[in-house]
């Protein structure tokens, strides 16, 4: 069996069985309707269509999928990890039928998560706990059971296309394809046009996440020049970074480009959650490997939690802004100054995730994070030559002028700080320019890529952006020579922006006293509250229309209903959907003694390997509001004020019908391995609603 | 008229766009709500709290942060990252005793990882320093290396330590252990400023040479240089590299002078030049902008040889030009 977890996996079978339709019949709005016509099933229909191109789970053994990482001009390293231990051989080779070479063993280092003394744990894993296995580095937070493989190709020519196939002893794990392959960095200093991909924020798992990504790949397809890697400047796995959601929401969503690009990494404050650059312990430092002794370029880090990397003729610096000291006195600063002293590229690029400058959905003069980084690291780059600062964080894209020295710790002004206060682009006002080489103070432009996928937001305009876009994308960036060329490409693959900078020669440099100002935003009346959307790489745990035990007509007492070992056996067996006007509610729903509606269900659902499971949803049309219990601890509830069951108060009257995705909280802590149970309880608006009702789904994002 | 697929689908993309804008926007105010939403309806959680803390944290309102960690701590006695974060807050907040006893009480936890009881040394390390038990803060420091030898910035912070308390052959060897493990090039750099606070002038020039060769920017590199020539009675070539130093520190200044690393460079060279008042003035201005205890140490080391002015109505008789 593919997959632990006992669910039926549904893919584009599942649409017409689980939507309600928007049938302004209330008798019939609880129906279901395979005719997809309701915004919610159209929308569905094509995420559905798009699943399995995208997000296709991995295929046993694997439970990630081979990526690459730390690239130089004579390495490169390649990751995967299997549930249970294989006999790992990576071959290598310069075509892709003819993988001749073979990494040593020594060279592949294995990482095991196997519990702890005492934990529940299935059997198998059991049997892995062997004293040699037990003494294996170990992975923070993986599903147990799950084994790393972190295997050092060297030895390798610059710049050269190689392929590479992944091996259990001499069974091939991989496909032969000329899909599993990659490219050695440049010598330092070569001068060729380079490409690379910036995005931050996307780790949502969600559609936008999908269309930025896919939205880049048709933009580069036509364009006919690949990618040489890319950057991600953080919040890569949403909500708190953990490994499962590392796995669905970055490694399954990007693996056709992770295969054969490397992705280099900065931590975001959601990765920060689980993961700490004071340790170097977390999901975030299992997932990635990058230089900490210089071998790709860039004085020696000594840590994973910041470092730099050469390519070809530009120097990248990656920091951590979220969780280590950003005064000048702290160690990072301190490497950041001495690793500049050593750069001798033509071209200075930092990443990092709390943009200096935002009023997305961060405001950078608020924040302390943010003016930290603006007062403290800033003026080191800044006096170091930088060229360009990629950040995240703030859920919008903005780009600034042609910007220096602007670090005050209250309001960011423009005044006497660009540049070039012109748009950048090489069509419009022309690029910005700065002079050969890295030089000190000549400006810098500032890009937050925060869009890549999360929900947008803005609060205001820096005075400092010339270009603010609250739509979902990426950047691309080219370097060829003496020129740098940034483009915004949104989620349909369309440019929404481009900027250009220029070394060459010894332009003036001259402080705009009164540059051009960006318009004053005005903030749109509050917006309606739009529904949470549904993962895209899911499972049905419990599918609609199937059967509940429930109880209407009256209130069960106390909480004990809610949880497992609950004696239900007096409660009706009825299918769902439940509906007050289609006699399926068990009468009215109304309890004996006055009072409004209320329906109580529930109904047992099995998963073996509850440490897999990012995240569980209901798909559930409902009137008016709902209590969601899972194994007797509330986990979600909606349009209900206070209390539960006979006491819940303030139950708002639902304005929408159809159904919606309602994501259940903190399951982490309550789902178990084994059987669990699911309660919802169903509250009218009022006595005299008609249109009361419950149709409920569980999905699962694995 | 376009087709009801296209309608269908660029109404869809519409809706799609429409949605991703509306959904709030993500900011510390509006997590703090949507925790403080979750807390009401999942009760109290320490995940939660911690995570809200965080929130309060980023917004300066530390106040609110401790009170939500206590909490944490009352649910999840037994986090260390919980406690390890309260700690990091009472801390910022000045009350010591307090962070040394949530430090105290996640040590005292069983099965702690040792990266996490590293950190948590570091921390009790910044509370003794902030006690003035410089003695203390260096032997937790040298702890927290036991524990894991790989945090580059316990090297650095020992290396300051036994510099403060002098203990020189166990600071330089401290060092040289750290370059083994991490491959810190920061570490290099401080084992070779340890060389010279030493006095050991030819060891630390043979370190220096292939440093500055090999450095684009070489002021840092050139003033070390000018110590070491300066210990071996080579002065005018000191004074010739400091007097370069000096010309590349301007040249990188920005009028809106902040960098405090570069001042503290400047201040350097220019104590080595012998204009105490101006690198005195270069101390105290990197001491406000974020230069750490090593400016203050520093101006008030230079203090001493101005005799009859109080330090902070001290005023310099030459501006340095920015």
């Amino acid at each position: 069996m593919k997959r632990k977890i006992m669910a039926r996996r549904i893919r584009n079978d599942s649409v017409g069985s689980l939507h309600p339709s928007r049938d302004p019949d209330p008798s019939r709005r609880f129906r279901l309707n395979p005719s997809c016509s309701d915004r919610w099933v159209r929308w569905l229909c094509l995420l559905s269509v798009s699943v399995s191109a995208w997000a296709a789970n991995p295929q046993r053994p694997f439970t990630r999928l081979p990526y690459l990482q730390g690239s130089s001009p004579t390495q490169i390293q390649v990751l995967w990890r299997t549930e249970g231990p294989i006999q790992p051989v990576v071959r290598w080779g310069t075509r892709p039928d003819q993988l001749d070479q073979t990494v040593p063993a020594a060279a592949i280092v294995t990482r095991a998560s196997l519990g702890t003394n005492g934990q529940a744990m299935l059997p198998q894993w059991q049997r892995l706990r062997t004293p040699e296995n037990l003494s294996l580095p170990k992975l923070h937070s993986a599903p147990i059971g799950t084994f790393q493989y972190e295997a050092r190709i060297e030895g390798l020519s610059p710049d050269t296309v190689y392929y590479y196939g992944v091996f259990n002893g001499s069974e091939r794990l991989t496909a032969e394809s000329p899909e599993n392959r990659f490219q050695t960095q440049p010598s330092p200093g070569t001068v060729r046009p380079y490409r690379f991909w910036v995005l931050g924020d996307s780790g949502t798992g969600r559609e936008a996440q999908r269309a930025v990504h896919d939205g880049m790949l048709a933009w580069v397809k036509q364009d006919g020049r690949p990618l040489d890697f890319w950057i991600h400047v953080g919040d890569m796995a949403y909500g708190t970074g953990r490994d499962v959601e590392f796995q669905s929401r970055f490694f399954e969503s990007y693996q056709t480009t992770l295969r054969n690009s490397v992705c280099w990494p900065a931590m975001g404050n959601h990765e920060g959650h689980t993961s700490k650059g004071s340790t170097g312990i977390g999901p975030y430092y299992d997932a990635y490997w990058v230089p900490t002794r210089g071998e790709s370029g860039g004085l020696a880090s000594g840590t994973e939690a910041y470092y730099s990397f050469d390519h070809g003729n530009i120097h990248f610096i990656c920091l951590d802004s979220h969780d280590l000291d950003r005064k000048p006195s702290g160690a990072m600063a301190k490497w950041l100054k001495a690793d500049l002293e050593k750069a001798k590229a033509e071209w200075l690029i930092a990443f990092w995730h709390h943009p200096p400058y935002t009023k997305g959905s961060h405001d950078s003069d608020k924040e302390a994070d943010l003016i930290e980084v603006r007062h403290h690291l800033l003026p080191i780059l800044e006096s170091g030559g930088v060229d360009l600062v990629l950040t995240g964080h703030s859920h919008i894209y903005e780009r600034s002028m042609l910007l220096d020295g602007a670090y005050s710790t209250n309001a960011t002004v423009a005044e006497n700080v660009i540049l070039d206060d012109g748009d950048g682009d090489p069509r419009g006002d022309g690029a910005y320019q700065k002079g050969a080489g890295l030089r000190p103070h000549e400006g810098a432009v500032q890009v937050v890529a925060g869009h890549s996928g999360a929900s947008l937001g803005r609060v205001g305009t820096s005075p400092v952006m010339r270009r603010t876009l609250v739509e979902h994308g990426s950047l691309l960036v080219d370097v060829e020579g003496d020129t740098l060329v940034g483009r915004m490409i949104n989620r349909e693959g369309v440019e929404r922006d481009r900027f250009s900078l220029v070394k060459r020669g010894t332009p003036l440099v001259r402080r705009l006293s009164l540059p051009w100002q960006p318009p004053e935003y005005k903030a749109p009346e509050k917006a309606p509250k739009s529904p949470y959307p549904p993962p895209l790489d899911y499972a049905v745990l419990i599918p609609a229309g199937v059967e509940w035990r429930a109880l209407a007509g009256t209130h069960p007492q106390g909480a004990s209903w809610t949880r497992p070992g609950f004696d239900d056996s007096s409660w009706a067996l009825a299918k769902a959907p439940f509906d007050s006007g289609r006699g399926r509610l068990l009468g009215s729903g109304r309890p004996s003694k006055e009072g409004r509606p209320s329906l109580y269900v529930r109904r047992e659902f099995t998963v073996t390997q509850a440490d897999r499971v990012t995240e569980l949803g209901l798909w559930v049309d409902y009137a008016d509001g709902i209590i969601v219990h899972l194994n007797g601890q509330e986990v979600t509830r909606v349009n209900v004020g206070r209390s539960s069951g006979r006491n819940a108060q303030g139950v708002k009257h639902r304005e929408d019908s159809g159904a919606v995705y309602v994501p259940l909280g903190s399951i982490a802590r309550f789902l178990v391995d084994g059987v669990n149970v699911l309660a919802i309880e169903c509250h009218a608006h009022s006595e005299g609603t008609i249109d009361f009702g419950l149709n409920p789904a569980l999905w699962m994002e694995d | 008229m376009a087709s009801l697929g296209t309608r269908i689908v660029s109404s869809l993309l519409g809706g799609i766009l429409c949605l991703g804008v509306a959904w709030a926007h993500d900011g510390p105010e509006h997590q703090i709500e949507v925790l403080s939403e979750r807390l009401i309806r999942e009760g109290n959680s320490a995940d939660i709290l911690l995570e809200r803390a965080i929130e309060y944290r980023v917004l300066g309102r530390l106040t609110s942060a401790a009170r939500d960690l206590q909490r944490a701590v009352r649910l999840a006695p037994a986090d260390s990252l919980v406690l390890r974060e309260l700690a990091q807050v009472e801390l910022q907040r000045g009350r010591v005793s307090k962070a040394l006893l949530w430090v105290r009480q996640a040590l005292a936890l069983p099965e702690l990882p040792t990266g996490e009881r590293a950190a948590l040394l570091m921390i009790r390390s910044h509370c003794r320093a902030a006690e003035g038990s410089g003695q203390k803060a260096l032997e937790d420091c040298s702890e927290a290396l036991r524990w894991n030898p790989q945090l580059v910035s316990a090297y650095l912070e020992r290396s300051a330590w036994q510099r403060r308390l002098p203990s020189p052959q166990v600071r330089i060897l401290g060092l040289e252990e750290g370059i083994r493990q991490t491959g810190a090039g920061l570490l290099v750099a401080e084992r070779i400023e340890a060389l010279l606070d030493e006095g050991l002038w030819q060891q630390a020039l043979a370190a220096i040479e292939p440093e500055l060769a090999s450095s684009r920017l070489q002021g840092s590199w050139k003033i070390r240089r000018a110590r070491a020539l300066k210990g071996l009675g080579r002065h005018f070539e000191a004074q010739s590299d400091l007097q370069g130093a000096l010309g590349e520190i301007e040249s990188r200044m920005s009028r809106a002078v902040k960098d405090s690393s570069l001042i503290l460079d400047r201040a350097l060279a220019r104590e080595l030049l012998g204009q105490t008042e101006a690198a005195m003035e270069d101390y105290r201005l990197a001491a406000t902008c974020g230069g750490g205890p090593e400016a203050l140490e520093a101006a008030q080391r230079l203090r001493k040889t101005l005799p009859g002015r109080s330090f902070w109505r001290w005023r310099p008789q030459v501006r340095p030009s920015f």
